[in-house]
């Protein structure tokens, strides 16, 4: 059937539906009744007759069958019925698809209709407000992104002018107390403080302070740090930070042991930035596993706000390993040579990650004094610590570690830590070269083929 | 004299812009590296190049080899830059900028720092 059709037989389902509930009585009138005794069986005959006919005018083929096969039963007769009944088998069974036959023999079309109507009705209400509620709500996004646009710009060039401006300008004070009265306004105005506190240092810088007192912003920055949902405090810690502000540090200490990992990093952004002398006293009672991630932020602190540096050393006593780890990173990053003794001791330490990174630190800061130490622990060490070992004692390039060398070279089992003799030897200036050349020349070893794959300038 | 400020930074560009001239310097701005090649390809008369070293289209590398491989001009060139970018400094310097300073700077230090090689320059 095509889709006119359907349609049509629709239209015509919403017809009946109508019909059916509004003009019930041009379906369901009386028929007129006859006193004629003569036969009963004859007025059913032809009230059956009679409603067939309705059923087929209206086009309801199913329920016209059924009648006038009725009529045929009391009088088999009669032509009429068996000529509609004929005529009725045909049409239905050239209509036998789906739709047509459910439209045929649902014997009650209004509530399939009434759903139908109402499915289609509520889908087309709640398309048109779902289209109004995204244009709205669009709408609404650009013009708050107009207004916010406007306003920092505007808001930039009055903060431009009060700071530059020799004398406090009075009026350009009034005007900011204006803007905090608006929490939309005062938020922006907040967020471009903040840009201008990272730009600028000196004079401007402490008269941004001060205006920012003055406005009571501070307060407003205190009350979201004491509050209680994260990411407001978070927003509150980092607003204090960048001001310079220190009337919520208690709750900035308390959070620093926060189970939320962002919490947690903003308040040690804050402690470090609000304490330039005690930056890194949160470290001394930090339970909780220090995050390659809190010290990638803490290092970007260091250096990107030019924060002193603390004495790590002390750390590097830490029962915290991930804070020892972060020393020693620390440590080989701004090269702080004197550690030296404290980093001995954590070559017993128990941990090996710990002694793998104090070995690898050592040979990066070119602890020669630490060579003997290493040679010693070598025997007891994991595969991965000899690994490093081997790779400090390269990059120190010391010649007293010649024979050492040579005994790993020799008596290691492992191909791989062979290798890393062979290039260790390699590197030693003047005499690594010509020892490994001599080791080739010399009887037959097992390692003449890594020695050889070492001196291959090609592969090396 | 004529300042070029390159920097990708609104409230940076207006802070620098509004110290400059009140100094006394005319200013041209830029936000991106691009542009601020196009005008100092058209407009001869610039003393100095202030030039952040982070903007889209162009670096402030880029806009410094340009400025001295391909104008072979030597007006003076101060860059801006963050803290710990080292290397990228010393990179500049290679390509023949003149001075640096890093982010958050003193504006008043800055001013100081220009005059200093606008007056070098000139002799």
């Amino acid at each position: 059937m095509n889709k006119n059709a359907v349609h049509q037989r629709l239209i015509l389902f919403c017809f009946i539906f109508v019909i059916y509930f509004c003009f019930p009585s041009t379906i369901f009138a009386e028929l007129p009744s006859s006193n004629h005794e003569a036969s009963i069986r004859e007025t059913t005959y032809e009230k059956k007759i009679l409603w067939g006919e309705r059923f087929y005018s209206l086009n309801l083929n199913s329920l016209a069958l059924k009648e006038f096969e009725k009529a045929h039963k009391i009088n088999p007769g009669a032509y009429f019925p068996q000529f509609r009944i004929v005529q009725l088998k045909s049409r239905l069974h050239q209509s036998s698809n789906y739709i047509g036959s459910v439209e045929l023999d649902f014997n009650k079309p209004g509530v399939l209709i009434s759903a139908l109507i109402f499915v289609i009705l509520f889908s087309f209400v709640s398309m048109v407000l779902a289209l109004f509620f995204v244009l709205f709500n669009r709408d609404r996004t650009s013009k708050l992104e107009k207004k916010t646009q406007f306003l920092k710009e505007e808001y930039q060039t009055m903060l431009i002018n009060y700071l530059f401006s020799k004398e406090i300008n009075q009026e350009l004070v009034q005007s900011f107390k204006m803007v905090t009265a608006s929490t939309l306004n005062r938020k922006i105005l907040i967020n471009q403080m903040i840009d201008l506190s990272i730009t600028l240092t000196g004079e401007e810088k402490h008269r941004l302070k001060l205006l920012y007192i003055d406005l009571k912003l501070d307060k407003d920055s205190c009350k979201k740090a004491r509050g209680r949902k994260w990411h407001v405090k978070a927003k509150g810690f980092r607003e204090l930070a960048f001001m310079n502000i220190h009337i919520a540090d208690d709750e900035i200490i308390r959070c620093l042991s926060s189970r939320n990992d962002i919490l947690r990093m903003e308040a040690q952004f804050a402690m470090i930035r609000l304490n330039p002398d005690n930056s890194f006293t949160f470290l001394d009672v930090l339970e909780k596993k220090f995050t390659l991630w809190e010290q990638l932020n803490v290092y970007e602190t260091i250096t990107f706000h030019q924060i002193e540096l603390p004495d790590f050393e002390h750390l590097l006593y830490s029962k915290n390993n991930s804070i020892v780890l972060f020393a020693l990173r620390m440590i080989k990053v701004f090269k702080l040579n004197k550690a030296f003794n404290s980093m001995l001791d954590l070559l017993s330490h128990h941990d090996p990650e710990v002694r793998n990174l104090t070995i690898q630190v050592m040979g990066n800061l070119n602890m020669v004094e630490s060579l003997p130490y290493m040679k010693k622990i070598y025997k007891s060490e994991t595969y991965e610590n000899c690994f490093a070992i081997i790779q400090s004692i390269a990059s120190m390039r010391d010649e007293s570690m010649l024979n050492f060398l040579k005994l790993v070279l020799d008596k290691e089992d492992d191909v791989q830590l062979q290798i890393e003799a062979a290039i260790a030897i390699n590197k030693i200036v003047d005499k690594g070269t010509d020892t490994l050349n001599q080791l080739l020349n010399s009887d037959y070893k097992n390692y003449k083929i890594i020695v050889k794959h070492v001196l291959d300038k090609r592969i090396n | 004299m004529k300042i070029l400020i390159c920097e990708d930074d609104t409230m940076t560009l207006k802070a620098l812009e509004h110290k400059l001239k009140k100094e006394g310097y005319d200013i041209i701005t830029s936000q991106d590296g691009k542009s601020a090649c196009d005008i100092i390809s058209t407009q001869k008369d610039i003393d100095l190049l202030l030039t952040d070293l982070h903007m889209p289209k162009l670096s402030g590398l880029e806009l410094i080899n340009f400025v001295r491989g391909e104008l072979k001009s030597n007006m003076p060139i101060i860059m801006l830059t963050r803290v710990g970018l080292e290397e990228t400094v010393l990179h500049a310097f290679e390509l023949g900028a003149d001075d640096y300073v890093t982010k958050p700077f003193n504006p008043d230090e800055l001013a100081l720092r220009i005059k200093r090689l606008l007056i070098k320059n000139k002799q």
